[in-house]
């Protein structure tokens, strides 16, 4: 073997362990929310911590996590159902009201563009909590404090530019001559919308309610503030107000935190062809 | 356009109009309806609040060594992964799972993973012999690191999948002429393709910088601002005025000081950013 091929090859051995060892770091604690779950408090605490519980595998902190509240348990159903309604309908009312404006950018020559495109950025950056309390003041005269709707609004509107700004990109990729044919068939404007452009934008339309998803689905801050019972508080407030038991119910607090994290991980899945234009806004395309 | 502008108008808009109002008096969450008229008092008693500029000088600190490490390591590991290497797809899809973690699991898990009993990093440190157990979520000098520690093991895989799609576009033809010129791969590395992603690089330290300016989830559970206050960040420092020691006044002030920064900031990004951002589409 020559000189030359031997140092290419320790090179390619050398990158290959770089990114096991990258790979490996990034993975092993989510590797291990997810195996503690499944574990007695006898594993966790005198157990090896990396290892799976094999025989020893237990559901008793899932069952208790969605037991009742009444009957000592913390009724995590509920909280997956109100992310569920907030997270549906955010998307619903993003993607619309989302993807009629960004139609109207990409096919109409309007006043504002570059103002939009500014809007967009700033809403993009403002930092929640900054602007939390005001929120908070506006919904509780409303007396919106602790409802779905509440939540379903702020996010629907700070997610709207996002929504607008993505799909602003898919629409100007399809051809405007296409309706154009369409219309002269006899459709109108919306029917060549409907039947013509939103099919041809469809995987641009995944991956942008996708991003939508874990926008509203892992959100925080506003959540925390909003909602203060059951009733409309969502998954990640409730992990959140775990910790201060965390010294003694960690496979309670993992199963919480496992069925949060899986359906976005599961999720992201969908978009992986577009991620780096939905990542960067649109700025990079792959 | 219109249900969206209303949208953004109602429920953006009018709470910053709100705010700057709301900031200028003196009100509790007990005493909603009896706000008393201060004037600018809340922004002049911000200028000797010395927990406002503790935490400004930790989120800057913090925001900048997150960045900078996850620039650095993400070029690294960008070039690495650009190689040509057997299943590379089967790595690149496992580094999208951080990317889809919520802030606050991201938290529990590392609070967990560093616990100073059982956690599974003291369990290292006895396995390999290097220490016996570590604390450093309540040392003071180690807490703030521990913080970009952590944001950083969450980042570097978004930071990495986009430098590595930058990596991907570059066109192969300055790269072939400067190897027969007998260019070193440093070389050609520093002289073609640093200057080339330019415009992908300002995108990413722009989304990266803005996120790291809010870091609120991380400093909540892990560490609630301390020990002390020498993690207590922007986010954090508003949540805790406001709804711990009850000064809505105040935290307004801080909040509306906070966004006026993150607006101008942008402003000025946008520009740079959008003359990019045109490169990159061309």
């Amino acid at each position: 073997m020559s000189a030359a091929r031997f140092k290419k090859m320790l090179a390619l051995a050398l990158a290959y362990l770089v990114i096991v060892a990258f790979c490996v770091v990034e993975m092993l604690p989510i590797y291990w929310v997810v195996i503690t779950s499944f574990k007695t408090n006898l594993e966790i605490f005198g157990g090896h911590p990396l290892m799976p519980p094999f025989s020893k595998a237990t559901l008793d902190n899932y069952a208790y996590v969605f037991k009742e509240t009444g009957t000592s348990g913390v009724a995590v159903a509920s909280y997956l159902k109100n992310s569920l309604i907030v997270t549906t309908c955010t998307i619903a009312i993003t993607m619309v009201v989302g993807t009629l404006a960004a139609y109207g950018l990409a096919r109409f020559r309007m006043r504002g563009r570059s103002l939009m495109a500014m809007l967009f950025l700033v809403v993009r950056m403002v930092p929640a909590m900054a602007v939390g309390i005001p929120v908070y003041h506006m919904v509780r005269s409303l007396e919106l404090l602790n409802t779905h709707f509440a939540l379903i609004l702020v996010y629907s509107a700070f997610l709207t530019p996002f929504v607008i700004w993505m799909m602003r990109g898919f629409l100007m990729d399809i051809p405007a001559e296409l309706e154009d044919s369409a219309r002269i068939d006899g459709c109108n404007r919306l029917q060549a919308f409907w039947h013509v452009t939103v099919p041809m934008a469809a995987p641009g339309l995944m991956a942008t309610a996708t991003f939508t998803f874990l926008g509203a689905w892992n959100e925080y801050i506003f959540a925390s503030l909003l909602t203060s019972t059951p009733d409309a508080q969502t998954t990640t407030v409730l992990i959140a107000g775990q910790i201060s038991f965390d010294q003694v119910y960690w496979g309670r607090i993992a199963a919480i935190a496992t069925v949060l994290i899986v359906p976005a991980v599961v999720f992201i899945r969908f978009m992986q062809r577009y991620l780096i234009q939905g990542l960067t806004m649109g700025a990079v395309k792959e | 356009m219109t249900p969206s502008i209303v949208l953004l108008l109602a429920v953006v808009g009018y709470p910053v109009l709100l705010g700057f109002k709301l900031s200028l008096y003196d009100w509790q969450l007990a005493t909603i309806g009896q706000e008393r008229y201060v004037g600018l008092a809340n922004y002049i008693e911000l200028i000797d609040n010395e927990r406002l500029w503790g935490s400004i000088e930790f989120t800057l600190f913090y925001a900048l060594a997150a960045v900078c490490i996850e620039i650095v390591l993400g070029t690294a590991l960008a070039l690495l992964l650009n190689q040509p290497i057997r299943g590379m797809r089967f790595f690149n899809t496992l580094l999208l799972a951080p990317i889809a973690l919520s802030p606050v699991a991201v938290g529990v898990t590392w609070k967990f993973f560093l616990n100073a009993d059982y956690g599974t990093m003291t369990f290292l440190l006895q396995e390999f012999g290097i220490a016996d157990y570590q604390t450093w979520l309540v040392q003071k000098s180690a807490a703030p690191w521990v913080l970009i520690g952590i944001d950083a093991w969450w980042s570097l895989p978004f930071v990495t999948v986009i430098l590595l799609a930058g990596l991907k576009s570059l066109p192969p033809e300055p790269f072939e002429a400067a190897q027969i010129d007998g260019a070193r791969s440093w070389q050609s590395f520093f002289y073609i393709t640093l200057p080339l992603l330019r415009p992908v690089y300002l995108v990413v330290l722009v989304i990266r910088v803005m996120d790291a300016l809010r870091v609120h989830e991380l400093v909540f559970v892990l560490t609630q601002g301390g020990p002390g206050r020498s993690t207590s960040s922007l986010s954090f420092l508003i949540w805790q005025t406001g709804f711990k020691l009850r000064e809505m006044g105040n935290a307004t002030a801080i909040g509306m000081a906070f966004l006026v920064f993150i607006v101008l900031l942008t402003a000025v990004l946008t520009k740079l950013l959008d003359r990019q951002i045109s490169e990159v589409r061309n």
